[in-house]
């Protein structure tokens, strides 16, 4: 997406006969896919919602963490395939056909969906505070420290 | 689904809550019609819900790529007519009254309409709040690398 030319010549530098991405780490794949996950979930957390009055509908869930920690916990060569793996990480929806709690065949909890929407904002927020923070850093390193 | 588009499932729901307000403040107005259009007296009316799902080709593509599902919120399929009976007072001075004396009314519970308004309120929040979720999380995602 992103991999066009200029892109690349811009963002990667000449680190000791290594080229290195300043803006493609693990760390920033893994936090990029954590918001994607986050947005994910919100959303998915919406429609649960909106359909609480919905009869017959089950709630669904969204799935990324684990998927994302072993892509992390992977033993692979290279941090370039380390990175791919991260970004070839899934978000999944699925649907939880177990949970019916009413007459109606409905699934949806409202206290929990409440519950799960705040976690997912304080997460998304923690994720975005941890990419914040890294750009931060480079900013201060490309001034040479004057401004942060 | 593209980003601030995730704002219209929450708002769906909204449409759909005031819609379902709409019916019940229909109902509780006419707890006492005994003339309507198709004769007869009022019948108390409920909505459905439906989920809906994104039917944009750029949704299917990517569902059938990653394999999930599309989320795209509530919608009101019908209203319909609760088929349950009138009430039937005895009241022979009443002009819509049988040879009896007995007039039908509308099957309208109030009690039951006043629930129904507490419920419809209470997720009418809920959808304000997701809503609100959604917002702080988009103003958050703009603040990356500030």
């Amino acid at each position: 997406m992103r991999q066009d030319d200029a892109y690349i010549h811009v963002t990667k530098v000449y680190d000791g006969g290594v080229h290195m991405d300043l803006f493609k780490n693990t760390m920033v794949s893994a936090m990029d896919k954590s918001l994607d996950g986050l947005w994910k979930r919100q959303e998915v957390i919406s429609q649960n919602i909106a359909n609480f009055e919905t009869p017959g509908y089950k709630r669904k869930y969204v799935s990324f963490e684990d998927d994302l920690k072993s892509a992390l916990e992977s033993k692979v060569a290279s941090k370039n395939e380390t990175i791919s793996k991260i970004d070839g990480t899934r978000v999944s929806t699925e649907e939880d056909e177990t949970a019916t709690m009413r007459l109606d065949g409905n699934g949806v909890d409202l206290e929990q969906e409440n519950i799960d929407m705040v976690r997912t904002s304080y997460q998304y927020m923690y994720s975005q505070r941890v990419l914040s923070d890294h750009f931060s850093r480079l900013r201060c390193a490309i001034s040479e420290g004057q401004r942060s | 689904m593209a980003f601030l588009n995730s704002l219209n499932i929450a708002g769906s729901g909204l449409t759909a809550s005031r819609l379902r307000m709409d019916v019940i403040s229909e109902n509780i107005a006419n707890y006492s019609t005994t003339k309507t259009e198709d004769g007869g007296p009022y019948r108390r009316k409920s909505v459905v819900y439906e989920a809906v799902e994104d039917k944009s080709f750029g949704s299917i593509l990517k569902d059938r790529l990653n394999g999930d599902q599309t989320t795209a919120g509530v919608q009101v399929s019908e209203i319909v007519e609760d088929p349950s009976d009138f009430n039937y007072v005895y009241n022979p001075t009443h002009p819509d009254a049988d040879e009896n004396g007995y007039v039908a009314m509308p099957n309208v519970d109030v009690t039951q309409e006043m629930l129904d308004m507490m419920s419809v309120t209470r997720v009418y929040d809920m959808n304000i709040n997701a809503l609100n979720a959604m917002k702080g999380m988009a103003a958050r995602a703009l603040e990356i690398g500030r």
